[in-house]
């Protein structure tokens, strides 16, 4: 091997853990080593399926002892593959009642409330509950990051994580939950009635071989990535050697 | 999978840049050419997989097939080199092996803490064994093709450091671009492994091992 193919081979191997790490570190969930890899997602279980679609969505519950007064740091999901609903809580996050022993939380899909006017519900609605061992409910602050996840059915648009609460609904920022496909998570204050909402009319819930059409959104998106991902980082390094060469 | 590449010599067409004509058969148009095929094989890929109409593991062997014919158009071979033992390519495997383990084991030290969110929803043997054909056509195509075609322009660390951003973009379709950074440098982590082999084999195992071990994380 050449001098300079062992050098540029230790540069990138050392230079690719640190990012490694780095990523890992900065990252706001588990990641895995990499992203990549063969993905395989169960059908979305609807709690009123229609016809073509499966039922049955599972909830989930679990009670979490309370240490010194320090909140635990727990992950409650659904049973799905990937799961429909979780809830994610980093530990020392949560302002505890004095007298705290223990948390119950508890993910559970439920008749859909009505939704806002001009949207719809894509799936279910999931009741999330935080409360302490008597019942109490934990409101957590933003700065505590708790964060609820989201998985919607295939062939709906773009959607936003909606909170319902006494009637009336919160559209929460959300976002993708990279290396899923149709999961979305937003950081929460206040639990309750989550659901994913799209604009009214949108939800296909048999989407037939064509699946989702592709709108106009995606056709840019793919134009863009296209443009990014092509010759632009290739030629950049093309021309910073040939200038280096003409300098030598 | 399992060969060595041999870069062209330096200096070739690509690397005096000439006129157009003389561009289009170099190795950079070639270059280009097969990262236009793999985000073209990527967005389909990840369009198919969102419309949700195809079973994930029959999309995964398609597409790991796909990326292996793209690997063959493209002109990679494996190829032995005359006088090399059997045991240098199972040294390769092993170093893969390793360097793995090790990308997985720094994941694993820096990792948030909380569940991985990963979709296993199948049996783990026709999942491993779509897994062992996407991730060993992905290195043959981004390690071996694609090393090959630019190593010679742009020098060993330009080529990783594409090939790396190149894995990255290659996934975002499907899903989305927080994983660009994490993927960045589990893709450098692979193109030093490939140059300090000499080969795909040895990427290619620790490709292998990272994906398999998250049915496991």
């Amino acid at each position: 091997m050449l001098r300079s193919d062992r050098r540029a081979a230790l540069l990138a191997l050392v230079a690719g853990l640190a990012i490694v790490a780095l990523a890992q570190a900065l990252a706001t969930r588990a990641a895995p080593p990499l992203y990549d890899g063969v993905i395989v997602q169960e059908t979305y279980r609807w709690l009123q399926p229609p016809s073509c679609q499966p039922g049955d969505p599972t909830s989930a519950s679990t009670d979490q002892p309370v240490a010194q007064g320090t909140s635990p740091g727990f992950a409650v999901s659904t049973d799905e593959q990937p799961p429909q609903a979780q809830l994610l809580v980093a530990p020392n996050t949560l302002p505890l009642p004095s007298g705290t022993t223990g948390l119950k939380i508890a993910v559970k899909p439920i008749e859909p409330p009505a939704p806002p006017s001009g949207r719809e519900i894509a799936g279910n609605a999931y009741a999330i509950t935080l409360e302490t061992q008597v019942g109490q409910p934990i409101t957590p602050p933003a700065s505590a990051g708790v964060t609820v996840i989201l998985r919607g059915p295939v062939g709906i648009p773009t959607p936003v994580i909606g909170h319902e609460a006494g009637g009336s609904w919160e559209t929460l920022e959300t976002n993708p939950t990279g290396g899923l496909q149709h999961t979305y998570q937003a950081v929460v204050t206040d639990l309750g009635t989550f659901a994913l909402l799209v604009p009214a009319g949108t939800v296909v819930p048999c989407p037939g071989v064509l699946g989702s059409p592709l709108d106009l959104a995606s056709i840019i998106r793919i134009v863009v990535f296209a443009i990014i991902f092509v010759p632009i980082p290739i030629l950049f390094v093309v021309w910073v050697r040939s200038r280096r060469r003409r300098q030598v | 999978m399992g060969g060595r590449v041999e870069l062209a010599p330096a200096g070739s067409a690509a690397a005096t840049m000439p006129g157009p004509r003389a561009w289009l058969t170099s190795a950079t148009a070639r270059a280009c050419l097969l990262a236009l095929a793999m985000g073209g094989l990527a967005l389909v890929r990840a369009q198919i997989a969102l419309a949700g109409v195809v079973d994930g593991l029959a999309l995964g062997a398609a597409y790991g097939l796909a990326w292996l014919g793209l690997a063959a158009v493209a002109g990679w071979r494996p190829v032995r080199r005359t006088g090399e033992l059997p045991t240098g390519q199972l040294r390769a495997a092993g170093l893969g092996l390793a360097g793995g383990l090790l990308l997985v084991a720094a994941s694993l030290a820096f990792r948030h803490p909380g569940p991985l969110l990963v979709a296993h929803a199948a049996p783990f043997a026709p999942w491993a064994a779509v897994t062992i054909l996407v991730a060993g056509a992905e290195e043959v195509v981004l390690r071996g093709a694609f090393f090959a075609a630019l190593g010679p322009v742009v020098g060993p660390f330009g080529v990783a450091l594409l090939a790396a951003l190149a894995f990255a973009l290659i996934h975002v379709p499907l899903e989305g671009w927080s994983i660009v950074p994490l993927d960045v440098g589990a893709g450098l982590w692979l193109g030093g492994l490939r140059l300090l082999s000499g080969g795909v084999m040895t990427p290619a195992a620790a490709h292998v091992v990272a994906d398999l071990a998250t049915w496991w994380l």
